[in-house]
């Protein structure tokens, strides 16, 4: 059976992502798209993420410690100048209290969640296939499948994995959530428990739901119809998601006008002919060729133009 | 012609002092006496089982606590969560991960000793193979304790085998664990099918030399009814011999899957095309070390001093020194190719391990399993026991370093400036459990050597022969060809 | 007539060696050189074995049958689990990627032959065995015992031959 399975459906079983826009994703290809221009660093929509998917607060010592449950965490860096060799400078330099900080560039600051990448990392590494690529374009993670061998995390390159370290609801010991505020969890996701791995999901739960509402309707799911909770909480809309098969979409719009080919390592963006609009599109590390769906706006400064 | 020293003296049981004059039956023997008659082999490791030094039972309550203080630690990990280890988000495997590729390391010099030294006709092996390939078989043992201590839900380990199931889930064949859990599961399968049956004629021996209580029951089982007749030696010759084939590939094999854990992923550092050979070379360094803290603790303990003696301890450290030199300049090579190419996160990783906040581990590591092994290198301290002993104990000190230094900087210093994680030190229960598995380990060598022949008798009683038969010819002034096998 | 066995005892390879030449050249009526002698030896000696004549080994098919079968199975049970499991999709690789599967079809090579190995052993050797008549353990210890199958009238004439060649100890059967 599974052999005559195989032969007849041999070259669907050869098919691999990322397609490169020949073959789609079916009918789905969920993605998003953040402005760093816009974006202020305001970590609104990490917070959001912590109300909508239950993540646990660890509290400072676990969070020093590195063992924090941020799916979406806004990281900070700084500018490091090297130290003036000329005296006269270096006492200006000690004395501004600068340190080793580039104190008008200011910090420079990225969300960053899981990236969703087309060939992940990750997915091919679990022991367990916990972690699958969707049809619909997403790096889904179950959690009761997944034994903690913590492999996908060690093969993230952007280590955007969450292990649950603790059983973070556990009355006797790291109940993070004591009563009342386990009222405030969503009934609509898990509340892990120790030994998981957890990621950003893309609010999967609020993906299915329309999905379905669609699927009864005999559609799509239109624009503008779902949010993700990051996506609904940036007060400066600088987080666009949707479905990037569909013409409509904000986010699909944007990949083409910065030039950013999901399927392509190297993007060719800068090399259109008679194109002025500046592209600002990058993704990161993408020279690794996991083909994250996450596209990232390039921050213009003052400084650098 | 017959064979017979005197005609008096029966060939097999001969015993005289003709040609190795002065000789003290348990002093520093060079090598092993033809004079010592079959017999005296037999009752030799058949006393070993019975009188033990009493340090023996020292040892044993030794080993107990070191594991009682590991159980006590796994309790402790298991109830609270993995959390209690010390690890974070950034630095995900640690000593756990390190440990389990020292044990599986500690496992290939068993095989070496035991099924390439067998296919190479190397006969000074054969006092000390079958304790080795015990080994073998105990540190896999060992290090798939480590697989189940590392996972976050050790309940569900279930989840990796490919199990017929009503929903059609399968693991993932893509997974380097899963061709880990496949391998390594072929490696002690069939290392114990090998242990066994190198064992069966001893095993024999000892029905017919022990006339009472359950180890009468036990060798009857076991033995399965051999008899030594010329149909049995001449498929187990056959088996014996295909088996070893298959043992050098798995070791091989086995090692190189599990440096596939960390060559097959993006992580710099570990993504490195060379580390199949290193890994597989440095197991069978620190497995040849450790086979020699193992040979002279035995050596002790069970008064096996005739037979592993001086000579086989020789020809022992040769081998792990040649074996250190193969693995230094496969280190060396490794380093070269990193800091030579163009990687960029690979290069500033290799400088983090130098500079950065491991960098005395590192150093440390380098000094104990690059320099420390040309000691090995002067003839006048090759027997000497106890340098041989702190010798090879500081020899594994350096190698499991070398796995820990593989896993812990790495992962700390990865693609993503924003994660790197320098101080993770593991806390008292990665500690624990790491000093329980060496109870655990050596607690099952002490039963296996208490219950089995820790040395191949019906091998030594060959050796024995070939060298009375040299004996015989040297004394009677002819070539010595035949029985010279 | 009926058969009976008897068992001497050596004390060294050659002289048993001898005796057993001596008996082949013999030929006895009623004694098949060939298949109603043993030897029971406390160690392997090829060169010694070889006075019994050729004795093939087949031992060494059982692994090749069970390697090729054995992989066989698992890259076929492997394939086809991926291939009924598509939801187990993962990015960049088909879902029945070959080479991978190569890798633990690989150790089911080994895994099954060295099962094979030690089944072609027990079929070959004939283990678990019963214990033959006249067993004694010195054979495992450190003496070289022929044991021989043969009519009762011929019995003394093989004793005589063993005896010639310095046996130092018989075992006999009861007569019935």
């Amino acid at each position: 059976m599974s052999i005559a399975n195989l032969l007849q459906n041999w070259s669907r079983y050869r098919d691999t992502h990322p397609y490169g826009g020949a073959k789609p994703h079916m009918g789905y290809k969920w993605a998003m798209a953040i402005d760093m221009d816009i974006c202020t660093g305001c970590n609104a929509c990490s917070v959001a993420c912590y109300a909508e998917n239950n993540l646990a607060v660890v509290g400072k010592e676990k969070f020093l410690n590195g063992k924090s449950m941020h799916w979406l965490r806004i990281e900070r860096y700084w500018h490091d100048t090297p130290e003036p060799t000329d005296p006269l400078q270096l006492t200006a330099y000690t004395a501004s209290g600068a340190g080793k900080h580039f104190p008008d560039q200011g910090a420079h600051f990225l969300p960053i969640m899981c990236q969703h990448c087309e060939a992940a990392p990750c997915e091919t590494v679990c022991p367990v296939g916990a972690t699958n690529h969707t049809q619909d374009g997403i790096n889904s993670q179950i959690y009761n499948r997944c034994v903690g061998s913590r492999y996908c995390l060690v093969n993230c390159p952007y280590k955007v994995r969450y292990f649950n370290w603790y059983n973070y609801q556990d009355p006797a010991t790291e109940n993070v959530w004591p009563e009342p505020l386990n009222q405030q969890l969503n009934p609509d996701v898990t509340v892990r428990s120790k030994g998981v791995m957890e990621k950003c999901t893309f609010c999967v739960q609020r993906l299915r739901a329309v999905m379905v509402d669609a699927r009864t309707e005999e559609r799509l799911v239109r624009e503008g119809e779902v949010q993700t909770a990051c996506q609904q909480a940036c007060m400066a809309g600088a987080i666009s998601f949707g479905n990037m098969l569909n013409p409509d979409s904000r986010v699909g719009k944007q990949w083409i006008e910065q030039g950013v080919n999901i399927a392509l390592d190297v993007q060719s963006k800068n090399e259109h002919v008679g194109d002025n609009t500046p592209k600002r599109g990058y993704r990161i590390l993408e020279n690794l060729r996991p083909y994250p769906s996450v596209m990232y706006l390039e921050q213009v400064r003052e400084s650098s133009v | 012609m017959t064979l017979k020293i005197k005609d008096d003296k029966p060939f097999l049981r001969d015993t005289s002092k003709m040609l190795w004059d002065g000789e003290p039956a348990h002093a520093e023997v060079k090598d092993m006496s033809p004079h010592i008659s079959f017999a005296q082999i037999t009752s030799d490791v058949v006393n070993s089982l019975e009188n033990p030094r009493p340090i023996y039972w020292w040892a044993i309550a030794v080993c107990v606590f070191m594991i009682a203080v590991g159980v006590a630690c796994e309790v402790y990990q298991y109830r609270t969560g993995l959390g209690v280890s010390n690890k974070s988000n950034t630095n995900v495997w640690g000593v756990y991960i390190a440990s389990f590729v020292f044990w599986v390391g500690v496992s290939h010099a068993g095989t070496l000793l035991s099924a390439l030294l067998h296919l190479t006709h190397s006969d000074w092996r054969k006092s000390v193979f079958r304790y080795a390939e015990a080994m073998t078989t105990f540190a896999l043992m060992t290090a798939g304790l480590f697989v189940l201590v590392h996972l976050g839900r050790m309940w569900q380990v279930y989840y990796v085998m490919p199990y017929p199931n009503e929903r059609g889930v399968w693991s993932n064949f893509q997974s380097p664990l899963v061709w880990d859990m496949f391998v390594i599961g072929t490696y002690l399968t069939c290392s114990s099918i090998f242990l066994y049956t190198g064992m069966i004629p001893d095993l024999a021996v000892f029905r017919d030399n022990i006339h009472d209580g359950w180890r009468k029951k036990l060798y009857t089982f076991l033995a399965m009814g051999w008899q030594g007749t010329d149909r049995h030696w001449r498929n187990f010759r056959v088996a014996y011999l295909t088996l070893s084939v298959y043992l050098i590939i798995l070791a091989v094999s086995g090692h190189s899957v599990v440096s596939s854990d960390f060559a097959m992923s993006q992580q710099p550092g570990f993504h490195i095309t060379s580390f199949p050979p290193y890994f597989v070379v440095g197991a069978l360094y620190s497995g040849n070390a450790a086979l020699i803290t193992v040979f002279i603790v035995l050596r002790f303990m069970f008064r096996y001093e005739q037979y592993l003696n001086m000579d086989v301890l020789r020809k022992l450290v040769r081998l792990t020194f040649a074996l250190a030199m193969i693995w230094t300049y496969l280190h060396l090579i490794e380093m070269a190719t990193v800091w030579y190419g163009h990687d960029t996160a690979a290069r500033d990783q290799l400088y983090f391990k130098a500079t950065g906040a491991y960098a005395g581990w590192w150093w440390l590591f380098n000094f104990l399993a690059i320099v420390c092994p040309w000691v090995m290198a002067f003839r006048r301290w090759q027997t000497n026991l106890p340098v041989q002993m702190v010798l090879s104990l500081l020899l594994n000190v350096g190698m499991w370093l070398e796995r820990w230094m593989i896993v812990a900087p790495t992962l700390g210093h990865s693609h993503y400036p924003w994660t790197f994680d320098f101080d993770q030190w593991p806390s008292f229960v990665q500690w624990g459990i790491l000093f329980a598995s060496f109870g655990w380990f050596a607690l099952l060598i002490l039963i296996f050597c208490k219950v089995f022949p820790a040395v191949s008798m019906y091998e030594l009683k060959e050796l024995n022969y070939a060298r009375k038969v040299e004996a015989h010819h040297a004394l009677v002034g002819e070539p010595a060809t035949k029985g010279a096998h | 007539m009926s058969k009976r066995h008897l068992l001497a005892l050596f004390d060294s390879f050659d002289e048993a060696g001898e005796a057993i030449l001596e008996l082949r050249k013999a030929k006895f009526k009623g004694f098949d050189t060939d298949h109603d002698m043993i030897i029971k030896s406390p160690i392997e000696h090829p060169e010694f074995e070889r006075v019994l004549g050729p004795k093939p080994v087949h031992v060494q098919w059982f692994p090749l049958f069970g390697s090729l079968v054995g992989c066989t199975f698992l890259f076929i049970l492997v394939s086809g689990a991926q291939a009924n499991f598509f939801e187990q999709l993962k990015g960049g690789k088909p879902i029945v990627p070959i080479p991978i599967n190569l890798v633990i079809t690989y150790a089911l090579f080994m895994l099954s032959g060295v099962f094979f190995t030690v089944l072609g052993l027990f079929v070959c050797a004939g283990l678990p065995a019963r214990r033959v008549p006249l067993y004694t353990s010195r054979v495992l210890d450190d003496q070289i015992g022929v044991l021989v199958k043969a009519d009762e009238a011929t019995l003394p004439a093989i004793k005589a031959i063993f005896t010639k060649h310095k046996a130092v100890e018989f075992q006999e059967e009861a007569g019935k």
